[in-house]
């Protein structure tokens, strides 16, 4: 591996009360990669990705670890390195589209907001690179959405939007936050192609957080199980569904409901795999 | 099972529409449920499938009453409830239950669970016992406690469970359950289901599970209805729906579930390199990396190719000592000598124990051994040409690599360790039929390294495979582009060994070609067409920071944006700027001129004034623009463009002569370096301000093109005409003007932007450029074999990768074809390489080549025994034989098709097919292609009496 581009190390939070929220986060990621987050609500997936946007709510402190972005430290850096960076090398896909773009203005001047201020676009050559934008995520008709407001859009359109947003600045890191977790899943499989074709074609590494094992096997390259903020598993999705090592992934993989498989019974995680995980990972 | 105990027929729900505001007047209603036929057995588990707005949330609801059908029938165990009234429905409810989809917004936050459970019990008028909320609790698995707390002390699973006991409480017969395990994890959503079969089996109950997630519905259903728009489409027993969908649109539903197992051909994505980065995070943080800075190397087959990289490579690195071994010391007579570094020349043939041996003794000092001399004979392995070159090839790719390992191993891990680099192929792992004897010695190679590797881990010596595809060497020459340039190679090779890699596979090719192809050789030629024509397209990846630096006379520098031809190296075109900087189009034109086979870079002219100037054309960035302009020296920026040509002549991956060509300012600037630089080709845009500088016109040295804009503010035809006066008719001057046109009409975006004329103005360029750089390619090889795939192979791939990575083709008369790769090669794959009759045919007529264009003229015959969606779209077959003139002019980007225009005179074909009638109209039929064919035809019998009208007059 040449430089990582995303270095995170023994990164650790914890809650005001001292409830630890994440234990000793390590993790690579090459330029170009597409690594998966995946865990149960609480593992601290959503948490490291808002640690690498610096959106952690207060109630949540970092206490140890570095997070470096091509060899710059993101904790700690002074506002206007974050200000630099993101948006423009790191951008995010969040999960609810509706929520994610300000419902009183129109498309265009949110895809716009970013180029001009950003990328120091002028208002007409921002628009056109907003329509080429469009273009590349498939949102033929790019003048009428432009246009819109988002309530006008489908879900799976107004996650388009994000998407281009997204890739608007080229960025070279994309955290999608569940960028596909409301969608229906024909919808979800378009995006998350279009994803991936955009990423190949940018060569942007993305950071996928998700609960849904499926959705890694196929959109991802590696691979992080987190559970209860620590890391059991790291690796290849190749190797975590054709060996994996750590009793707790084996219990995750076999609770997931499989329509090609309906004979098998679907076993939750049994308290004894959450009791040998739990001692398992560093206090 | 006689009767179901829910039953709809023809049901239909509408509603009002609430995306539609109204101030006054009543909202329109639209259709929900568009005739619902439904039903469900006693003890049977229903799931109603379909996407958000399919209706299925409000077939639902219909089922338990909370919302009263438009039309058609609901009855519940026999009794019509249609249109029951809620006084009426009271006593059915205890019976009809249902469980939400969000357990936190069903739960009334500010009651207890014990309330929450006695609910159902009060509606009935009772108050259930606390021994019955403790059954209720004990039955979805609670812990009898739960019953003090609030529903936020719960967690999500265990609050789906309070919904759960609240449906169960009066033992209904039928509980609606919608969405109910999707919000939940997939450990609590295993849990829950195991709940709700549980209960399902031990209370008796009938149970419809609306649910997006097919997944689920598989494991608890016994039948399933898939909706759609309102509709039902499709319905059965939970086997057939998913082992024998009958409606492509749940066929659809269930191919769109990822599966938690690796498929890359669902998301259709290349396959990703497992071997590499089978290695964890972890691994990879945990592993050494050497420091080549130091240390002490030796290259074999130093001479050429990646070797002599290597040898550059390393000297950049800092390595205090090379050893340049090659087996004829003559041939290191041209290798440069890099500044601080001492290259020792060793005589080495690898094939030779006594040579390895002498050369251990001789470089006792290594701590880095590249094995970088390889053999490739280009052979099948059963129809190997020539035995001893075959041998040869293991002697040295395999038997040498090992023996070099072998006395140079022991050697680095005297000296405190380092490492070694097999150059290897990707060939180690992806064999390719033409070459089956050199990918067989690459792959035990690549055998011998993982042997090695092992033997040599605890010695302090990383080993690493590096495996590139086709390199721009002599080696594989007879390969076709895009080629990747050596100096990657070995740059890539030695990050890999610095980064403490065990495999690097450079470039593209490299990458493409072990991921596009299966392990089966006979696929591979075919596929390969494809992962080359793939690797020479993302133009935004190849954007990214490719700057060079140019040093100047005067000791400053500056940098250039560069682009590279797909195949890495070619003649040099040095773009000169308009007032705005290396800007998006500056930019794009240096792109579109790599297509067309130019090393093609933009100085940075401004960079004395400011650095990395970027303007766009708005108003503001036009001052700024104009502001810079005012203060730009001119004789200055001359002379860095010659720093820039001369820069571009010592770059290896610059092959033959240096041109320029500028656009406005640019244009002058490109004027001037025909006189004052060593450029070999000079064509300029639009110049401002050549009138003022007439006077070095003898001193051009160079072919020079001018295109001038007739209305253009800033070249008035007064300047014009001065120019003209004394540039024209000059020896190798070509002044073009374009009337009617105004300033900046080639630069897409701006107000003034002509296409025709853009297009004429690039072709007369391209000539000029093509004429003295180069590179020619033979148009006409370039267009049979893109002929050849598409009538006679029929093979759309092969069709495709021939063409650049964005192409078009226009049908002219029919509109057929299609714009850009994936639209195309729809076309061509569904609706044209195999749409062509049997007996198609085509005679040629003529062929044109000019510098960027063919033009193909010929009599295209068929039999119209099928329907052809390019020629004759919505026409049935005739039966007809049909023979028409035809011309297609085809426009090439280097060596690739860019466009195809297609020419035919369709009234022709109509008339000769019986679906136009020629009689009282001006067309003709065959007649048309017989007389191409045979000029001494009759002429002008459509003209009729008028023909006669002429004859015996005066010629």
């Amino acid at each position: 591996m040449r430089r990582p581009l995303l270095d995170i190390e023994g990164l650790s939070a914890q809650t005001a009360e001292g409830q630890p929220v994440l234990r000793g986060v390590s993790l690579l990621m090459a330029p170009g990669e597409v690594h998966g987050l995946v865990g149960q609500s609480g593992a601290g997936k959503t948490s490291i990705a808002k640690a690498i946007l610096g959106i952690l709510p207060r109630a949540i402190r970092l206490t140890s670890g570095s997070i470096r972005f091509d060899g710059t430290e993101l904790i700690g850096a002074p506002a206007a390195t974050l200000d630099k960076l993101l948006g423009r090398d790191i951008a995010l896909i969040p999960q609810d589209p509706l929520t994610a773009l300000n419902p009183s203005r129109r498309i265009g001047a949110q895809l716009t907001d970013a180029l001009r201020l950003k990328a120091g676009l002028s208002k007409p050559a921002a628009l056109e690179r907003a329509r080429e934008l469009l273009d590349e995520v498939h949102l033929t008709d790019a003048r009428r959405i432009l246009r819109a407001y988002p309530h006008e859009l489908s879900g799976g359109m107004r996650q388009r939007v994000l998407i281009a947003s997204a890739f608007a600045l080229n960025p070279r890191l994309i955290i999608a936050d569940e960028p596909t977790s409301a969608l229906d899943v024909t919808v979800q499989k378009q995006i998350l192609r279009l994803i991936r074709r955009l990423q190949r074609e940018h060569e942007t590494a993305v950071l996928f957080v998700t609960h849904d094992l499926g959705v890694v096997a196929q959109a991802c390259d590696d691979v992080t199980v987190l559970f209860a903020g620590a890391v059991v598993e790291q690796t290849t999705v190749h190797r975590l569904f054709s060996q994996p090592r750590h009793a707790y992934t084996r219990a995750l993989i076999a609770a997931n409901p499989r329509y090609d498989q309906p004979g098998a019974s679907l076993k939750p995680i049994s308290d004894d795999v959450i009791a040998a995980t739990l001692e398992g990972i560093a206090p | 099972m006689s009767t179901p105990l829910i039953a709809t027929n023809a049901l239909e729900l509408r509603l009002p529409d609430l995306t539609q505001p109204r101030l006054f007047l009543p909202r329109p209603k639209i259709d929900i449920l568009k005739g619902i036929d439904f039903e469900i057995f006693k003890g049977e588990t229903v799931g109603i499938v379909g996407e958000s707005g399919s209706g299925k949330t409000s077939l639902g609801r219909c089922l338990v009453r909370l919302y009263e059908p438009t039309a058609g029938t609901l009855t519940f165990d026999s009794t019509d409830i249609t249109h029951l009234v809620q006084d009426a429905l009271r006593p059915l409810r205890r019976r009809l239950q249902m469980i939400f989809q969000d357990p936190q917004s069903s739960l009334n936050p500010r009651q207890k669970i014990r309330r929450i459970l006695a609910a159902p019990f009060e509606m009935l008028g009772t108050t259930p016992l606390a021994s019955e909320i403790a059954e209720l609790l004990e039955k979805v698995g609670l812990p009898a406690d739960c019953a003090e707390r609030y529903p936020h002390e719960l967690s999500g699973g265990q609050r789906q469970r309070v919904g759960i006991a609240r449906a169960i409480a009066l033992n209904p017969d039928f509980v609606l359950a919608d969405e109910i395990v999707s919000g939940l994890d997939v450990s609590t959503q295993a849990q829950i289901l195991d709940l709700l079969s549980g209960l399902k089996r031990d209370l008796g109950l009938s149970l419809a599970f609306i649910s997006h997630d097919l997944s689920v519905i598989r494991h608890i259903c016994d039948r399933v209805y898939v909706m759609k728009d309102g509709e039902i489409v499709e319905q059965g027993g939970t086997a057939q729906i998913f082992d024998a969908p009958s409606s492509p649109y749940t066929e659809e539903l269930i191919d769109a579930i990822p599966l938690p197992e690796p498929d890359e051909s669902w998301l259709d994505r290349p396959k990703v390199e497992q071997a590499i980065s089978d290695d964890t995070d972890k691994e990879k943080r945990e592993t050494k990396g050497m420091n080549l800075s130091g240390a002490v190397a030796l290259v074999t087959g130093a001479n050429r190719g990646i070797g002599s990289c290597f040898v550059e490579e390393l000297a950049g690195r800092g390595v205090s000592k090379i050893y340049a071994a090659v087996r004829d010391l003559d041939s290191l007579k041209d290798i440069k000598e890099p500044s601080g570094v001492s290259i020792v020349p060793l005589t080495l043939d690898v094939t030779k124990r006594s040579h390895i041996a002498a050369a251990a003794k001789a470089a006792s000092d290594v701590t880095v051994l590249i094995n970088n001399a390889g053999v490739n004979c280009m052979d099948r392995l059963l129809d190997a040409s020539d035995e001893a070159a075959a041998r040869l090839e293991m002697d040295t790719n395999y038997h040498g690599m090992v023996n070099m390992c072998r006395a140079f191993g022991p050697v680095i891990a005297e000296n405190g360790g380092g490492g070694i680099i097999n150059m290897l192929s990707i060939l180690a792992q992806v064999n390719l039929p033409i070459m089956g004897s050199l990918s067989a010695s690459k792959a035990a190679a690549y055998s011998a390294t993982q042997a090695i590797r092992a033997e040599l881990a605890d010695k302090g010596v990383e080993v690493v495979a590096v495996m590139p595809g086709a390199v721009d060497t002599d080696m594989s020459k007879d390969f076709p582009p895009p080629k990747m340039p050596p100096e990657e190679v070995a740059s890539e090779a030695l990050d890999g060994l610095e980064a403490g890699e065990w495999e690097v596979l450079p470039g593209e090719m490299a990458k493409g070609l072990k991921a596009g192809l299966s392990d089966d050789p006979v696929e591979i030629q075919k596929q390969m067409a494809a992962s080359l024509a793939s690797a020479g397209g993302a133009k935004s990846a190849e954007r990214k920071a490719k700057y060079l630096t140019i040093d100047t006379a005067d000791g400053g520098q500056f940098k250039a944006y560069v682009a590279r031809p797909a195949k890495g190296s070619g003649p040099g075109l040095v773009l000169l700027q308009e007032i705005f900087g290396i800007n998006d189009y500056m930019m794009d034109m240096a792109d579109h001129f790599a297509e067309e086979g130019y090393v093609a870079v933009v100085p940075d002219l401004f960079w004395r004034q400011e650095e990395g100037v970027n303007l766009g054309y708005s108003e503001e960035d036009f001052q700024k623009a104009f502001g810079l302009y005012q203060e730009f020296d001119v004789d200055q920026a001359l002379k860095d463009i010659q720093d820039t040509i001369t820069t571009l002549r010592g770059q290896r991956y610059v092959k033959g002569k240096v041109g320029t060509i500028g656009y406005c300012l640019g244009g002058l600037l490109a004027y001037l370096s025909a006189t004052r630089t060593d450029a070999d080709v000079a064509v300029g845009y639009y110049a401002v301000g050549v009138q003022d500088y007439l006077k070095e016109a003898k001193k051009l040295s160079c072919p020079l093109t001018l295109h001038f804009a007739g209305e253009d503010q800033f070249c008035p035809a007064e300047a014009r005409e001065a120019i003209y006066k004394v540039l024209e008719g000059k020896k190798d001057v070509s002044l073009y003007l374009y009337e009617g046109q105004d300033h900046a009409f080639a630069t897409p975006g701006r107000d003034h932007y002509d296409k025709p004329s853009t297009m004429m103005a690039y072709s007369r360029s391209l000539a000029t450029l093509r004429g003295v750089l180069g590179p020619i390619f033979d148009l006409e090889h370039l267009w049979d074999m893109h002929c050849y795939h598409e009538f006679a192979t029929r093979d759309v791939d092969a069709t495709m990768a021939t063409m650049v990575s964005e192409p078009y083709v226009n049908h002219i008369p029919t509109m057929t074809g299609g714009v850009g790769h994936d639209h195309l090669k729809r076309f061509y794959k569904y609706h044209f390489v195999d749409s062509n009759p049997e007996d198609t045919k085509l005679i040629p007529i003529s062929r044109t080549i000019g510098a960027d264009r063919l033009v193909d003229e010929m009599v295209f015959c068929f039999t119209h025994t099928r329907e052809i969606d390019w020629m004759l779209p919505g026409i049935e077959p005739t039966g007809k034989y049909v023979e028409v003139p035809l011309v297609a002019i085809v426009n090439f980007r280097g060596d690739k098709l860019y466009h195809e225009h297609i020419y035919w005179d369709q009234a022709s074909v109509l008339v000769q097919i019986g679906k136009l009638d020629e009689n009282g109209l001006p067309v003709a039929g065959g007649d048309t292609a017989k007389k191409l064919l045979d000029e001494t035809r009759p002429s002008n019998a459509l003209m009729a009496e008028n023909w006669k009208t002429s004859e015996g007059k005066p010629i």
